[in-house]
């Protein structure tokens, strides 16, 4: 998603609306509020809390087939056979071929050719594996086994989570979760899959289900809550948010003006991650009193009082 | 004709007196069924067609609804104007009529034209939706619906469903609109991963969805004997029922939309909300049939909803009434206006009798009067004119020609009488008596009538307002002069036939003696005489421009209407919070009873409102005894407190004149006309600025609002291809995940249901937009932010038309009264500080304009009565002098008006202004009969002219003009009295023009006129 921002006004006219005692001919817009117009409002300022999150990322799932990684290892590990089998089988004959003792020169390259082909088939079958299997194939092969013989007997289910879409996602956590029927199922990420699903079209990640309730099997589409990397902000309600061409912001409480007011001002605010009713954001500070109620009293005064009348494009 | 009117009456007063009497009866009857109002249809008739645009933003909707409609409507016969916004997802154009047609026909035109709109619109688009034609007044009823018990889903199903219908069926309701609430609609919530997993698009759910609602009638089977109907139901009629529904299948498994999707009843997307009393409830606002006699319709729907509330309070519904309710003001005014001539009636029959010493002489004066309102009332019943507050004010201003006519008869046969020596000829006297004073009395009855011509002639909106009240006076004044040509005589054959009165009343005779001392002493001074009768005039017509002028006063009602508008793209719910707060506060003020806030917009409402703006209907008391003022002033005190708001507040009254005169509420208004809407906001802008300097200026603003955030979507065709995406289909998932898809009606016996689509999961805010999931070729999932540029853009929010073209306009309330004055001031400084591009053009408008028109009008209409009446009283007199004195003598007669009207602090509204044209006619009338006297003392009793005639002529109708000045000031002094009273806002400033008026016009007739007719008049042969 690109968020782009609209050329800045190039001849700011303000044009003044003045209405029920709000005037202000030139300048920037006067965010200030009496006390009593203030409490009339409810307008409610706080301040921010700092919070850490684990933000979670929703992803696709799919429980996977055993019977697929054991048919795809079978094949990688049957094409090492052949291949360490048909390296042998050349060195066996060169060395005869060396000494003269009936290996005839067309025989050694027949083992020879034997064993460039089996040694291509089996990195073929290695890489298709290391792309279709990757956290399993980076596993050394004793935990390999283990792997299988757990998802054999269903004691662990493989899932694919993926993100639609998003080709360059950042690290996820080493844990997740599977939303099963409204029931929250825990997940261990193995590792991230090279291979983009074609459905998808974004990367994914496999992840073992180690206590995978009955009933969930191969082929059954499930939702899966990704850890990403812990963030670090101030937590603000989502009321607190407006959005302008420059981005997100809230209010600030500035103190109090010569004549007594109430001052805001916008603060722009970047927003890190979603958290329950609200957003981390980073640009604020813990100690800034933020408006939590009636922010949209001081955007629509902000707005009504003055506003631009200059536009880039025409309508 | 007169003669023979007069002796056929005196030859047969009984038949005459019986045929009176019926009259009368006709008019009482015609009184007791009067199709009572507020004000007459004084606006042409207008509908308004709104086409909803689900999606589009107000360019969008501007250039793909409004321009194609407007273009089919324009060129329509009898069109006046054609006002359009475009607004987000809404198309609203307001057609008005011209005043001529019928108006039926005219919308039926409008109907044929919108007939062919279906294949301009774009897809999405409803279709066009055309109001019913209502009244100018437009409000009839708004009340509301509360419930702790039941859900706002339930509510709003009580009250569209059960409720509505039957507001409706009360004869003379136009429509019911529903504020509050959620509205049912069927959703199917879609979850994106099972859509993904199951393979299937959203087209196929659609489609799907569409044939699980369809229903197919099922025809009927026929036995030898019988013929049994199929009854087919449609299969999705229950949310299970529907999850049900197939959407294909799969290797032999069938695929269900509940496989996919969540299907269950919900809210669809709210465009308005409403609280009662500051908690959520429903609002219904009511308005009139086109013609509907607003107190009829107000008390058959209150008694139908009263029959309604037992039942719905069984359902834990608590029923509003009254919310705003223009019938009170008609109720109100016409009680207050009723007991005041009640008053005056009797203040009447105590002068006269005071006066003439007797009782016959009382009855019969005193009961010509109600015979010719009543006879007036009846004619203007059978002519379809209702009784509202402006025929009332014909009606009342009247009175001094009424009353005069009553009088005049009575007091010179009385006069007669009193001087016959014994043994004259009864009859013969009462022949004479009566057409001495009717042939005089004719001309002055014509020459005011000629006097109320201008009115009569206003044209536009001001003259449908005004043309009634001019039509009642005339009536009025037409019909007594019937009645005092017929009716008087008659009773006096029948009762004074041979009695003789008692001497004149001392305080009279008193009068007289001082009278004769003043005019001998005035006639020494013929010069002073003569200057103090231009200076006087001269002072009265150079002050009457200076009172300041307003077409319309200040309605005192029990209701105040406050608009007010938050920034567009304010959150519905925030402007709810905000508006609970406000009614919070306006509640607690001692004198507030009710208040009620609507927000945004009903379904095919009348006012296209965003949810931005919200209109706060507050029902006052007055029993808790602060004056209207107080209570506005307490009102706008509150709204001080929210600077965030545009608030305007007017009563509801004055808030529907202006909307209907200029289509738009505020006193002052500029239109800057032209095609680059930024180019025009510039030029409004700089003259909001020079507005804003006008030392009288008050609250100053644009009409159309600031633009405001959104986000926009602009699809990238490069990537569209990559991914195999078509535009369309990506447009119509992005619908159906922020707004909802509608694909089908569920109907059942008495209501349909929408069915709509929707994207599950989705967090509403700009950052999750673009995580939107498209399926695209193969059905791989693509983000819609990989096929499109999201960026929030500041846009417009509403785009205004007038006759097709673009505009902005710069509304002003100005702080003073003295409209006209400040509309000159504002356009000197427009013209003088604002430099106009080459393709902008300025209209201004409001009431000063209006005014400005009317007086214009006025003006030159008045210039051609002026020569008709010159004519008249040439052809009456026959003489350049006497015609001369009448014309000196009217001019001073406006200073009392002039006088009063500043001593009360008031303008000169065109109530007012109205009261000096019938003061016109009452001076005129006066100095007519006393120079007609003075021909008749001369010509028929051979008296030599000179001072001692003049003081004679002068003596003996002092007791006539006395009377009537008197009986004119008592009749009008309650009203005149109450003129901050509710229902007097017309009517009391002419009572106070006229009671100051007839001060210096009976000053001006009994002593100043007297004393230069001794000098300069000839008067002779007897034309009158």
């Amino acid at each position: 998603m690109s968020w782009r921002r609209r050329g800045s006004v190039k001849v700011p006219t303000p044009l003044v609306l003045l209405l029920a005692g709000v005037a202000h001919a030139h300048g920037p817009p006067a965010l200030a509020l009496t006390d009593a117009q203030q409490r009339a409002a409810g307008v409610r300022v706080e301040h921010p809390v700092a919070m850490a999150n684990v933000p979670q990322v929703e992803a696709y799932g799919l429980v996977l087939d055993p019977a697929a990684l054991v048919t795809d290892m079978g094949r990688m590990e049957g094409t090492q056979a052949a291949w360490h089998a048909a390296q042998a089988d050349a060195v066996r004959l060169a060395g005869l071929y060396r000494d003269n003792l009936n290996a005839s020169l067309r025989s050694l390259q027949l083992a020879q050719a034997q064993e460039s082909e089996t040694g291509a088939q089996a990195r073929a079958a290695a890489a298709t594996f290391a792309l279709q299997w990757g956290p399993v194939a980076a596993l050394g092969a004793q935990k390999r086994h283990a792997l299988i013989d757990a998802l054999s007997a269903n004691r662990q289910l493989l899932v694919r989570a993926g993100l639609p879409g998003q080709h360059l996602a950042d690290s996820v956590g080493p844990r997740a979760l599977l939303d099963i029927d409204g029931v929250n199922v825990a997940a261990r990420v193995l590792g991230s899959l090279p291979r983009t699903d074609p459905q998808l079209q974004g990367a994914a990640w496999l992840l073992a289900v180690d206590s995978a309730p009955a009933g969930l099997g191969p082929g059954a589409h499930v939702r899966v809550l990704l850890e990403r990397a812990p963030v670090k902000g101030l937590l603000v309600p989502a009321v607190a948010l407006l959005y302008g061409e420059s981005g997100a912001y809230v209010y600030r409480h500035v103190g109090r003006n010569p004549g007594g007011k109430q001052q805001y001002e916008a603060a722009a605010v970047q927003l890190l991650a979603a958290m329950g009713d609200g957003w981390l954001v980073s640009g604020l500070n813990a100690a800034d009193a933020i408006v939590v109620q009636g922010a949209g009293v001081l955007w629509s005064l902000q707005g009504i009082s003055t506003f631009s009348a200059a536009e880039e494009e025409h309508d | 004709m007169l003669a023979a009117s007069v002796r056929g009456s005196i030859a047969h007063p009984k038949i005459v007196t019986a045929l009176s009497l019926l009259i009368a009866l006709f008019g009482v009857n015609a009184l007791l069924n009067a199709r009572l109002d507020v004000f007459p249809d004084f606006a042409p008739p207008h509908v308004l067609v709104q086409t909803e645009a689900p999606g589009l933003d107000a360019t969008q909707v501007e250039a793909l609804v409004t321009r194609p409609l407007e273009g089919l409507l324009a060129g329509a016969e009898s069109i006046a104007a054609i006002r359009s916004t475009s607004s987000q997802g809404l198309s609203a154009i307001q057609v008005v009529f011209g005043a001529a047609g019928d108006p039926y026909r005219q919308r039926q035109v409008i109907t044929e034209r919108l007939a062919q709109a279906g294949a301009l619109l774009p897809a999405g688009a409803g279709p066009p939706l055309l109001s019913p034609l209502s009244s100018s007044m437009e409000y009839l009823l708004h009340f509301g619906f509360t419930s702790d018990r039941l859900s706002p889903l339930e509510l709003r199903d009580l009250i569209r469903w059960t409720v509505k219908p039957q507001i409706l069926a009360v004869p003379g309701v136009a429509q019911a609109q529903i504020f509050g609430g959620d509205s049912r609609e069927r959703q199917l919530l879609i979850d994106p991963l099972r859509l993904q997993a199951a393979g299937v698009t959203l087209d196929e759910v659609y489609e799907a969805v569409r044939r699980a609602t369809e229903l197919i009638g099922g025809g009927y089977l026929e036995t030898a004997t019988q013929r049994i109907v199929l009854q087919a139901q449609a299969p999705g009629d229950s949310p299970q029922a529907l999850a049900q529904a197939v959407i294909t299948a799969r290797e032999g498994v069938p695929l269900r939309l509940g496989d996919v999707a969540t299907v269950q009843d919900g809210a669809a997307p709210r465009i308005g909300d409403a609280m009662i009393g500051g908690r959520p409830g429903i609002l219904v606002e009511t308005s009139t049939q086109f013609g509907a006699n607003t107190l009829e319709v107000s008390y058959a729907l209150e008694n139908r909803l009263a029959t309604l509330a037992p039942a719905l309070a069984e359902r834990g519904v608590q029923y509003h009434p009254a919310l705003l309710r223009p019938a009170s003001f008609i109720e109100s005014a016409i009680a207050k206006l009723r007991n005041s001539l009640l008053v005056g009636a009797v203040l009447v029959v105590a002068l006269l009798l005071v006066t003439l010493r007797d009782w016959r002489g009382a009855l019969i004066s005193f009961s010509s009067i109600p015979v010719s309102l009543l006879a007036t009332v009846w004619v203007l019943m059978s002519r379809g004119i209702s009784l509202n507050t402006m025929s009332l004010g014909g009606l009342v201003v009247a009175l001094g020609v009424v009353v005069d006519d009553a009088v005049i008869d009575v007091e010179n046969i009385t006069r007669r009488r009193r001087e016959a020596p014994p043994g004259t000829d009864g009859r013969r006297l009462l022949i004479d008596a009566s057409l001495e004073v009717r042939r005089p009395v004719f001309y002055a009855t014509a020459a005011v009538a000629v006097a109320f011509l201008p009115i009569f002639m206003l044209s536009g909106l001001q003259g449908s307002f005004f043309r009634p009240l001019a039509m009642a006076f005339m009536l009025a004044v037409g019909l007594s002069l019937l009645v005092a040509m017929s009716a008087t005589p008659a009773l006096c054959a029948l009762l004074m036939g041979r009695y003789v009165p008692r001497p004149e009343a001392l305080w009279l005779r008193r009068c007289k003696t001082l009278q004769h001392q003043a005019i001998a002493r005035l006639h020494a001074r013929p010069l002073w005489v003569l200057v103090t009768l231009l200076l006087t005039g001269a002072v009265g017509a150079v002050l009457l421009p200076a009172l300041g002028a307003r077409l319309l006063p200040d309605f005192r009602e029990d209701y105040l209407i406050a608009h007010a508008a938050l920034r567009p793209g304010i959150a519905l719910e925030e402007t709810a919070r905000v508006g609970r707060q406000i009614a919070a506060r306006l509640a607690a003020i001692r004198g507030v009873r009710s208040v009620a806030e609507q927000i945004g917009r009903a379904e095919n409402g009348q006012d296209p409102d965003a949810p931005n703006k919200s209109e706060f209907e507050i029902r006052l008391d007055r029993s808790q005894g602060f004056t209207a003022e107080q209570l506005d002033a307490k009102v706008r005190a509150v709204f001080d407190d929210f600077p965030n708001q545009l608030v305007e507040i007017y009563s509801v009254l004055v808030e529907r004149i202006g909307e209907t005169l200029s289509g738009e509420g505020a006193p002052f208004f500029v239109s800057v006309f032209g095609p680059d809407l930024d180019v025009d906001d510039r030029v409004a802008a700089d003259i909001a600025a020079v507005l804003q300097r006008l030392p009288q200026t008050g609250n100053v603003r644009l009409k159309t609002p600031p633009r405001q955030v959104q986000l926009r979507v602009a699809l990238r065709p490069d990537r569209l291809v990559l991914y195999g995406l078509d535009a369309s289909a990506v447009l119509r998932t992005v619908n159906a995940a922020f707004h909802g898809a509608s694909v089908a009606e569920l109907t059942r016996a008495d209501r349909s249901v929408p069915v709509t689509v929707h994207i599950a999961g989705l967090r509403p805010t700009p950052r999750n937009v673009g995580d939107l999931l498209l399926r695209g070729r193969d059905g791989a999932l693509v983000p819609l932010s990989a096929v499109a540029t999201l960026e929030l853009v500041s846009a417009r929010s509403l785009i205004d038309h007038e006759s097709g073209l673009r505009r902005q306009i710069v509304v002003v309330n100005p702080r003073t009264s003295d409209q006209a004055g400040y509309a000159r001031a504002a356009r000197e400084a427009v013209a003088a500080h604002v430099q106009l591009p080459p393709d902008v053009y300025l209209r201004y408008g409001g009431e000063a304009p209006a005014v400005a028109a009317a007086e214009k009008d006025l003006l030159l209409h008045a210039l051609a009565a002026f020569v008709l009446i010159v004519l008249l009283l040439a052809l009456a007199f026959g003489r350049a002098r006497h015609v001369l004195l009448v014309l000196v003598a009217l001019p001073s007669a406006l200073l009392g008006g002039v006088a009063a009207v500043a001593v009360t602090g008031d303008t000169l509204s065109l109530g007012a202004m109205v009261g000096f044209i019938a003061l016109f006619g009452m001076a005129a009338r006066n100095t007519i009969l006393l120079i007609s006297h003075y021909d008749h003392l001369v010509a028929v009793e051979g008296q030599p002219w000179g001072l001692a005639s003049a003081a004679r002529g002068a003596a003996e109708r002092l007791t006539p003009v006395l009377l009537t000045a008197s009986l004119t000031a008592l009749a009008l002094l309650p009203v005149a009295i109450q003129l901050r009273q509710p229902g007097h806002e017309i009517e009391g400033p002419m009572a106070v023009v006229i009671l100051g008026g007839l001060v210096s016009s009976t000053l001006v007739t009994l002593l100043l006129i007297p004393p230069l007719a001794a000098r300069w008049l000839r008067p002779g042969e007897v034309k009158l």
